[in-house]
């Protein structure tokens, strides 16, 4: 009973520990926050955060567009002929349409807004197996519906 | 609670045929490592909460709502187990804790294993990008689980805090 006691004190002692020190430092997360990422993705190298390049490489055919969505969401609703790679699901989904894209190809990803950071973990996926055309669509599927673009509600292989 | 029991006395026995565990030299230098290991892996995580918040948030296994406390909580209570074994300050409580902390990482690993989530994140390397990364993790926190246990159910006196702060309280009642 004694030792676990004490497991208690030490586990409250490191919680008040760390909710002070994230407090008062200011470390990123707010501990009595949802989980948000503070990532901004327009920084990021690959971000295309001119729509207007997104649209041509769409209507040109130039890209592959890739969702990193659940195939839920993709199944809602994705960009017309666009692959669905679940970003949580990376491996078995590389697996699944490995044989529709080549290393040439210029990949688009985006997932569901600008928050979202699955596109940016699976752009960072993708250069792991020498894509290296890898871009990332700056705001997602919200900033493609707000444009007006036209929706699928296919199967995952675009179809 | 009977599996916990159980898990002692199988433990205990362990200890009981190989007695060298027991010795003193052998469970400090078994604390050090244990205890480095632990404050190495917490200092990353408390250095950039928000990135241990991504890894917990891809897990997959807590509401959004609780990943940041959880995110703040596991990293400070896997650096005061640390350094509670490692100085041997509440050594047991301590090791019971890591214990906790092991065996809670462990199953959220091998449940991402069966369902085959992919985690962008290990312990060791902050880039990892592998499924096999999974495995590799799993396996390595199942021998400090060992390692653990082997501290928590010893019940020899030890080499460190407790030990002295148990002597002084000794001499001031007699």
């Amino acid at each position: 009973m004694k030792i676990l006691k004490q497991t208690l004190f030490i586990a409250f002692s490191a919680l008040a520990a760390g909710i002070v020190f994230n407090l008062i430092f200011g470390t990123g997360i707010n501990p009595f926050g949802s989980f948000a990422s503070d990532i901004d993705i327009s920084k990021d190298h690959r971000a295309i955060v001119n729509f207007n390049d997104v649209v041509t490489a769409f209507e040109n055919g130039d890209a592959v567009f890739i969702d990193a969505r659940d195939k839920k969401d993709y199944l809602a609703g994705h960009i017309p002929r666009a692959l669905n790679a679940p970003y949580f699901y990376m491996e078995r989904a590389y697996g699944l349409i490995a044989d529709k894209i080549r290393l040439s190809d210029a990949l688009i990803f985006y997932g569901s807004d600008e928050k979202d950071i699955a596109p940016l973990r699976s752009a960072d996926y993708y250069q792991n197996y020498n894509f290296q055309n890898v871009r990332i669509l700056f705001g997602g599927l919200a900033k493609w519906k707000a444009a007006g673009l036209p929706l699928d509600g296919g199967d995952e292989n675009g179809k | 609670m009977k599996m916990a029991n159980k898990t002692g006395g199988a433990v205990r026995s362990f200890l009981k045929k190989f007695s060298i565990l027991n010795h003193p030299a052998i469970q400090l230098l078994l604390r050090i490592t244990i205890g480095f290991l632990l404050i190495y892996f917490s200092l990353y995580k408390i250095a950039d909460p928000a990135e241990w918040a991504e890894v917990i948030y891809q897990f997959r296994l807590v509401p959004d709502g609780l990943v940041n406390i959880l995110a703040v909580f596991l990293s400070w209570a896997e650096l005061f187990a640390g350094i509670g074994i490692m100085l041997g300050l509440f050594t047991r409580a301590s090791a019971l804790l890591a214990s906790g902390l092991v065996l809670t990482f462990l199953a959220a690993l091998q449940i991402n294993i069966w369902r085959e989530v992919y985690i962008y994140c290990g312990c060791f390397r902050k880039q990892a990008y592998m499924t096999d990364v999974n495995f590799q993790n799993r396996n390595i926190t199942f021998y400090i689980l060992v390692l653990t246990l082997l501290i928590l159910f010893n019940n020899k006196p030890r080499i460190g805090l407790d030990s002295i702060i148990s002597k002084r309280g000794e001499k001031r009642s007699s």
